[in-house]
């Protein structure tokens, strides 16, 4: 018997782009010898597979924590975004581009993904397949 | 009007394949090639690119600006025919939140080696930041000027009967970032391929001297290096001192553990010009006399450690 756990479609897309989008920085930063980022996105993975073998409490919460850091990232960066705005407080061009119109751009869809996906966690199923 | 065009010109190259830089033979005489190369790079005089169009630099701080320094510079080694080498590399930012939140920080050194007459795995290197510290800021001293002193030794040296070592110049990228990214790459490049360095000099804000006594500092070099500066500063009768001063390429190096020095003008005794980083630093800055005695104790320098 499958008990896998199927998730939303409106939960899916979501949850892949955010993953997908992480998952490339941390890649990229491990190629360079930072491995805070994959660490971290490989534990979200980790406990979201593990959710989804038929645990629905823990694919919930481990859901939920996601898109709470990502509103968190997202919202830092808009805030960073807004200081650079009003007070030019990036010197330095690469963190001027980080913090520019593109890095608005790319923090207002992340920041959209999160919305999303907390608010359709409720989609996930409360209790185990075969119960 | 002119500088207008100039944006619309450099917007209308981003948009294509890199510009030509069209080159003519550089002045033979060190101070007028080091009046034309400051002045280009600081967008004082222009930069003539296909078709005789003309760009004015105002700086070299985004990415397109550093594009066009980096095409002119190699155009520089070209016309000495050497090859110019692109050190593309990716650096962590200045610690693991930040990369939380950013993208790596990305940038190009550029290096060209005139190799040694006589076999050689050995190199000395000299280097010079070639972006600048804020978004309008023409960078003539900081720095135009170590650009122009390296450009003028590396001429120098190829016309050198005997070398027996390899002479590598690099333009690094990126010092004006927190964590002098373009330099501290080039140091693990270096370490990674296991290239035999005797000593690295590297060159930043080496045109003003506001008391005209011609004094350079030395920031952090080992007694060897000290020595064989003090014996040339001597006989050409440059005042020399030393410092702790660790915030240039040269640092880079020191923590990678290759010996390393960095040149400039009297800097913390306070003979600046107030304009660093800001876009005040203007040709019209530059006490050219004072870069060309510098570049005349390098070049003596350089000499020696190539004859060694």
């Amino acid at each position: 018997m499958n008990s896998t756990i199927k998730i939303n479609s409106k939960l899916l897309l979501p949850i892949t782009i955010s993953l997908m989008f992480f998952l490339r920085k941390g890649i990229q930063y491990a190629g360079i010898g930072n491995y805070w980022a994959i660490c971290l996105i490989g534990l979200i993975i980790y406990f979201m597979l593990r959710g989804l073998n038929n645990r629905p409490k823990l694919l919930k919460k481990v859901v939920r924590l996601w898109s709470i850091l990502i509103l968190l990232w997202a919202g830092l960066r808009i805030l960073f975004t807004g200081f650079h705005f009003t007070t030019d407080v990036f010197d330095e061009y690469h963190l001027s581009m980080q913090f520019g119109l593109l890095g608005l751009a790319l923090s207002i869809m992340m920041l959209a993904l999160g919305i999303m996906i907390l608010k359709n966690v409720h989609y996930l199923p409360l209790r185990k397949k075969d119960e | 009007m002119t500088r207008v065009l100039s944006i619309f010109i450099l917007l209308f190259y981003s948009c294509k394949t890199d510009p030509q830089i069209a080159m003519q033979e550089p002045p033979k005489e060190t101070l007028a090639f080091q009046k034309k190369v400051i002045g280009q790079l600081s967008g004082e005089f222009a930069i003539t690119v296909n078709n005789g169009e003309e760009i004015f630099l105002k700086g070299r701080w985004s990415k397109l600006e550093r594009n066009i320094a980096k095409l002119y510079l190699t155009k520089h080694i070209e016309i000495l025919g050497l090859n110019c080498i692109e050190h593309d590399y990716q650096m962590t930012n200045v610690n693991p939140a930040v990369d939380l939140l950013v993208e790596p920080l990305q940038g190009t050194n550029l290096f060209t080696i005139l190799p040694a007459t006589n076999p050689s795995d050995e190199y000395v290197v000299l280097g010079a930041h070639y972006d600048t510290g804020g978004r309008n800021v023409p960078g003539a001293i900081d720095n135009g000027s170590g650009i122009a002193l390296i450009l003028s030794v590396l001429r120098r040296a190829s016309k050198l009967v005997t070398r027996n070592k390899n002479l590598m110049v690099v333009f690094f990228d990126q010092e004006e970032e927190d964590i002098s990214a373009g330099s501290l790459a080039f140091a693990q490049y270096l370490k990674k391929n296991k290239m035999d360095i005797h000593s690295v000099h590297s060159f930043d804000l080496i045109g003003w001297d506001e008391d005209n006594n011609k004094e350079v500092e030395l920031a952090l070099p080992d007694e060897g290096i000290e020595n064989i500066y003090r014996k040339y500063a001597s006989k050409l009768k440059i005042p020399i001192y030393t410092s702790t001063v660790k915030s240039s390429d040269h640092y880079s190096f020191i923590k990678n553990g290759i010996r390393a020095v960095c040149v400039s003008q009297a800097f913390t005794k306070g003979d600046n010009s107030g304009e660093k980083d800001t876009p005040g630093d203007g040709f019209h800055l530059v006490n050219f006399e004072y870069l060309e005695s510098s570049t005349n104790l390098a070049f003596a320098v350089i000499k020696d450690l190539l004859n060694e």
